[in-house]
């Protein structure tokens, strides 16, 4: 039985968290948004990994924020759910784009706009979408 | 290949059966006895459904063959290409004379939603977002390919419409409808700019081809039925560009492509066909390019300005491949090597090129955290 005021179920795809990916989904319930970063190497890692897949070295792996701005280097348009949760139904047609952050990573997430172009500038927001998970999306800057 | 479905009259079978009947065609094609590979190599792709990470041992006992070594691969669309190249070291050091390779999958027959699960990226950080696999990944590339160099959906609407036509004289193919280049841009966007005619069709199928060392295929007289490899390259984890910024217009081939190209001697100009495997329609596109045929950006051009049919100056997938003739999930990659081996022997029947003596088949697999794909491969193969 539903009580009253009580948020709705959210039966979208969630993300399986595990020791590696943890840090970073911890940030997301805090609303801030950090990737891995090589001391070796001087260069960011996305997506989280267990070693650099540029030198090979474990000890040089730390967590750093990032402005979570970026501009979008490409995007699709989603028309038809497959393989994926069917609660996505309900949101067609929307924006996935492939987001270049200012510091160099490229990370999948939403636009939650209703057109986009290649090199739109986007900013991320955060959505609670269960008591443990938080997803990084983006609308356009300003 | 078959859709399974019943209420149309089309045959539903296991994959058992299917694994069964890709065996017995290949053994009956080599003039070959079930025991004749006792102690030899059994090969196996994986499978969508059932999905079962212990599997090579369940098809060997399913069909009773007691082989000295069984190979499995798990590259998705590079799987076929994997089962050739490992076979091919197997037989090339010794440990094996001979490789039963079969693949077959029956993704039509999957009832559970989420029965197939994939890599550790697509659940945590792609699915979320509600990407939708393939169709979104190629998304993704056909857009920055269209932003780059211009490539127009009339350009992959003539692979489309090309490989429908060859389908159509394949008699194992799947979709054999003509295809018109209007029904081809009025079809509806998957994943945007994707088309559902730039995807292949999954169908439940097998598939199988024998791997000889050349002293044995002699001493089996089957020297002159039996295609040579002159050249095979893999190449995984390409990235053009930077790792962490690669240019995602580019494919595995670009590399593979240059190794077995070097390593057979051929040169592009006597290449008489290209099978390069088509998940999707600017996959192909891609790999004219990568594989060296023309420049990279040029593709749209090339396509435009040659003949791309069995009878024209470039044929490509000359039976239909998996956009038409159909993609049995994780043996799709089968797909292009039956395929060349059939021209090179000169078996295409109605869809046969002309005076074919060497031939390009590739496999690309697994969708990348943004790149293109992970694994590529590419063959060259050549008949005396």
């Amino acid at each position: 039985m539903s009580v009253s005021g009580e948020s709705k179920k959210y039966e979208k795809a969630l993300p399986e968290v595990n020791p590696v990916t943890k840090p970073f989904w911890d940030h997301c319930k805090a609303h801030e948004l950090w990737m891995q970063f090589c001391e070796s190497c001087n260069e960011w890692i996305w997506y989280p990994k267990a070693w650099c897949p540029s030198c090979g070295k474990r000890e040089s792996i730390k967590w750093s924020k990032m402005t979570g701005k970026g501009t979008v280097y490409s995007y699709t348009v989603i028309r038809q759910v497959v393989d994926n949760s069917p609660a996505f139904q309900s949101d067609i047609p929307f924006l996935i784009g492939l987001i270049e952050l200012e510091e160099g990573p490229r990370i999948y997430s939403n636009i939650l706009e209703k057109e986009s172009h290649i090199g739109d500038e986007v900013e991320v927001v955060f959505e609670d979408v269960t008591g443990e998970i938080t997803l990084p999306k983006f609308k356009k800057k300003g | 290949m078959s859709r399974a479905r019943v209420d149309k009259g089309e045959t539903k079978l296991s994959i058992q059966e299917y694994f069964a009947w890709a065996a017995e065609l290949a053994l009956q094609d080599a003039v070959l006895e079930k025991k004749d590979f006792d102690g030899q190599g059994l090969a196996v792709t994986g499978a969508a459904y059932p999905h079962s990470e212990i599997y090579s041992p369940e098809v060997v006992q399913d069909l009773g063959f007691s082989p000295s070594l069984t190979l499995r691969s798990d590259a998705g669309g590079m799987g076929g290409a994997s089962l050739l190249y490992q076979a091919g070291m197997a037989v090339t050091t010794g440990v094996v004379d001979l490789v039963l390779c079969l693949g077959a999958d029956t993704p039509m027959n999957i009832t559970t939603p989420g029965a197939v699960r994939t890599w550790r990226y697509e659940t945590d950080l792609q699915k979320p977002f509600g990407m939708m696999g393939p169709n979104s990944q190629f998304a993704f590339i056909l857009r920055r390919h269209m932003h780059q160099y211009g490539t127009t959906a009339e350009d992959l609407g003539k692979i489309a419409v090309t490989q429908r036509s060859h389908a159509m004289k394949n008699p194992n193919a799947y979709l054999k409808t003509p295809l018109t280049l209007e029904q081809y841009l009025d079809s509806r966007m998957i994943s945007d700019p994707i088309r559902i005619f730039d995807a292949c069709i999954q169908v439940n199928g097998g598939l199988g081809f024998i791997v000889a060392s050349n002293e044995k295929a002699k001493s089996l007289g089957l020297s002159d039925h039996a295609v040579k490899i002159l050249g095979m390259a893999e190449s995984d984890n390409f990235f053009q560009g930077s790792m962490l910024r690669p240019d995602i217009t580019y494919l595995g081939i670009a590399d593979s492509a240059k190794k077995a190209f070097e390593e057979s001697g051929v040169k592009r100009s006597e290449v008489d066909f290209f099978q390069p495997y088509d998940d999707y329609t600017i996959a192909v596109l891609m790999q004219i390019e990568d594989a060296g045929f023309c420049a990279k950006g040029e593709g749209s051009r090339f396509v435009r300005d040659h003949d791309i049919s069995v009878t024209g100056d470039f044929p490509i997938n000359t039976g239909g491949a998996q956009l038409s003739s159909g993609q049995p999930a994780m043996a799709g990659g089968m797909v292009h090597i039956v395929e060349s081996i059939r021209q090179l022997r000169g078996e295409g029947g109605e869809r046969q090129v002309k005076h074919a003596k060497i031939g390009v088949a590739t496999g690309i697999g697994a969708i990348s955290y943004g790149n293109s794909l992970v694994d590529s491969m590419t063959m060259i193969f050549g008949k005396e």
